[in-house]
């Protein structure tokens, strides 16, 4: 999970006019830069001044957001596991209103730090951000103690559907990272799993996260098109991880269950499809190409989920011809779209993205090169096959980006 | 109104609608221990593992039916599978025998009168909403032995729409 800052909306126009956080290295870049614009009298000391007053240091990941994230997370499991050990000494009704009311504290909590710190000019307290994450968390005893009274039955998925639904508006009302990102989470959680509950089979699974992750992505880009880009990231980039995953499973030639769709999984692709066109419709070039990666994973997720073969991977030395040509077109589908928001991460400026994507796909290549192309082209060969790849996309990009560069240069002259 | 309040209402508001989510997600058994008739059902065990929601006993009802077409041995094929794509939501009538009450077999539409359980059947067993009895980690291992002597019965609220609601589970 990652750290619980808070929020800071950052397009023009939609912006608070209070302070707003910054990296140490923002900070650094800006001041820099006033102090060239001063010097060449582009802007005034005092306009400098106020600039520099609107931001105050922040950093994504330091020991305490670290520390505090952890513990927000570990009281939230405690709380989790304090519910499940149904503590009989207490009637039912009681657990229920002591859970309600440690919840409640912990909005108030978090609420009434929220303004302290904003007044004294900290809006990027990670002690706001820990206690935001540990008020959605503690929603969920509020809904497993009410289900443990009334004696819901074990596995209810509806139960995780509703604990991400409170953590989403949770998160929306305070505009909280943290929330939002454990509400992305869990209704993806709970979608996948309503799915799987009616069946199973290889393919409703891989087919239900790749649904989540476009209809995700889709929403993180709508956001981003009204400026919201605080509550945009959190889709986008838990989007992106569903997107990764989709494929990743989809990609793997191991065969279970039936090809069976039902109406949950067919309304979920509805929805992701119809949010997705919606996006694609309004955003700039940028968004296209995000929710185009998006509905290509699911697309290709889909495609191969179909295509499956039977065989027994310790005996893949005999593989039939089809079994092996889809071997090669999965590497070549992740190595598509893993590269595609590598490349989005760049055209974004978001880091995360990009370690995602590297991360992503040398899992991949490492998986598919012991489970499946041992014994086919050997691990090695893969590894050769796709390094030589990437270094070509890599070469050709810096090619492009020379040219753009000499094209500006010309410009100037 | 300032910024202050504003933010209070929208907390507050946001809230409320949690704790509705809340009621919602324990819907059908609230309203059938709020406006439920009793019912005693026999139970046997089967085996007790959630580790988010702590120690159970998962029930079965030996006088419930396990599935529709499940005890049909001369079912053919396509009637079978007319059976597997029909399932879903299945209504099961009970009726009183003498201490106890047993289900009659499973229905696509509710019965017209009577007391019924709405169920559903799509998965592998029939699932009422009364399969899992939740108590200390403790007592539950002693309660399932001592249900598996076969003659515990479960005390279910059921209301007019077949929402049930475990409320006690009793050895003698």
């Amino acid at each position: 999970m990652t750290a619980p800052p808070t929020a800071t909306p950052t397009a023009p126009g939609h912006r608070d006019p209070a302070v707003h956080p910054a990296t140490p290295a923002q900070l650094h870049w800006l001041e820099g830069e006033l102090a060239h614009w001063q010097a060449e009298s582009l802007l005034a000391p005092e306009a400098a001044q106020a600039i520099r007053e609107r931001y105050v240091a922040s950093r994504r990941f330091t020991l305490s957001r670290i520390v505090l994230t952890l513990g927000a997370c570990f009281v939230g499991l405690g709380l989790i596991w304090l519910v499940a050990s149904n503590l009989d000494a207490m009637s039912p009704l009681t657990r229920f209103l002591l859970m309600v009311a440690i919840w409640l504290g912990f909005v108030v909590a978090a609420e009434v730090l929220a303004v302290r710190r904003t007044r004294s000019g900290d809006p990027a307290s990670p002690v706001v951000g820990a206690m935001r994450l540990l008020a959605a968390a503690a929603f969920v005893a509020v809904v497993f103690q009410a289900a443990q009274s009334l004696q819901v039955p074990a596995y209810e998925p509806l139960l995780v559907g509703i604990w991400g639904l409170g953590a989403l508006l949770w998160a929306y009302a305070v505009r909280g990272v943290a929330p939002l990102v454990l509400a992305v989470a869990l209704l993806a959680v709970w979608f996948v799993w309503q799915v799987t509950g009616a069946g199973d089979g290889a393919f409703a699974v891989s087919t239900a996260i790749a649904a989540a992750g476009l209809a995700a992505v889709s929403v993180g880009v709508r956001h981003l098109v009204h400026g919201w880009r605080d509550v945009a990231d959190p889709w986008r980039e838990v989007g992106a991880v569903l997107a990764l995953l989709a494929l990743f499973i989809a990609a793997l030639p191991y065969a279970w269950g039936a090809p069976d769709t039902s109406v949950t999984l067919l309304v979920g692709l509805g929805v992701a499809i119809v949010l997705a066109a919606v996006a694609f419709v309004r955003g700039d070039r940028i968004d296209r190409l995000e929710v185009g990666l998006a509905a290509v994973a699911l697309a290709f997720t889909v495609c191969l989920s179909l295509w499956r073969f039977d065989e027994n991977l310790l005996d893949t030395a005999d593989l039939p011809t089809g079994a092996w040509v889809r071997a090669v077109l999965s590497v070549a589908a992740y190595l598509a779209v893993a590269s595609g928001y590598a490349v989005l991460g760049g055209m974004r400026d978001s880091s995360r993205l990009t370690w995602l994507a590297t991360v992503a796909l040398v899992v991949f290549v490492t998986v598919q090169a012991f489970a499946v192309f041992a014994p086919i082209v050997s691990g090695a060969a893969l590894f050769l096959i796709v390094g030589v790849v990437l270094l070509g996309t890599g070469v050709l990009a810096d090619r492009g980006r020379r040219r753009l560069v000499d094209e500006a240069k010309e410009a100037l002259v | 109104m300032s910024a202050t309040t504003t933010r209070a209402v929208r907390v507050g508001a946001v809230v409320l609608a949690q704790l509705a989510l809340v009621g919602v997600a324990v819907w059908a058994p609230l309203s059938a221990r709020l406006t439920g008739e009793t019912v005693v059902l026999r139970v046997e065990p089967v085996d007790p593992i959630d580790p988010f929601r702590g120690a159970y006993v998962q029930l079965a009802y030996p006088d419930l039916p396990e599935q529709a077409g499940q005890d049909d041995g001369t079912l053919t094929d396509e009637q079978r599978e007319a059976v597997d794509e029909a399932r879903g939501t299945a209504y099961v009538p009970l009726t009183r025998s003498g201490e106890v009450w047993v289900g009659g077999p499973v229905q696509r539409t509710p019965p017209a009168d009577g007391l019924y359980l709405t169920c559903d059947d799509s998965s592998w067993q029939l699932e009422c909403g009364i399969e899992s009895w939740f108590l200390p980690q403790d007592e539950a291992a002693g309660l399932q032995d001592a249900i598996g002597g076969g003659t515990a019965v479960a005390t279910v609220k059921v209301d007019a729409a077949g929402h049930a609601a475990l409320v006690d589970v009793t050895t003698p």
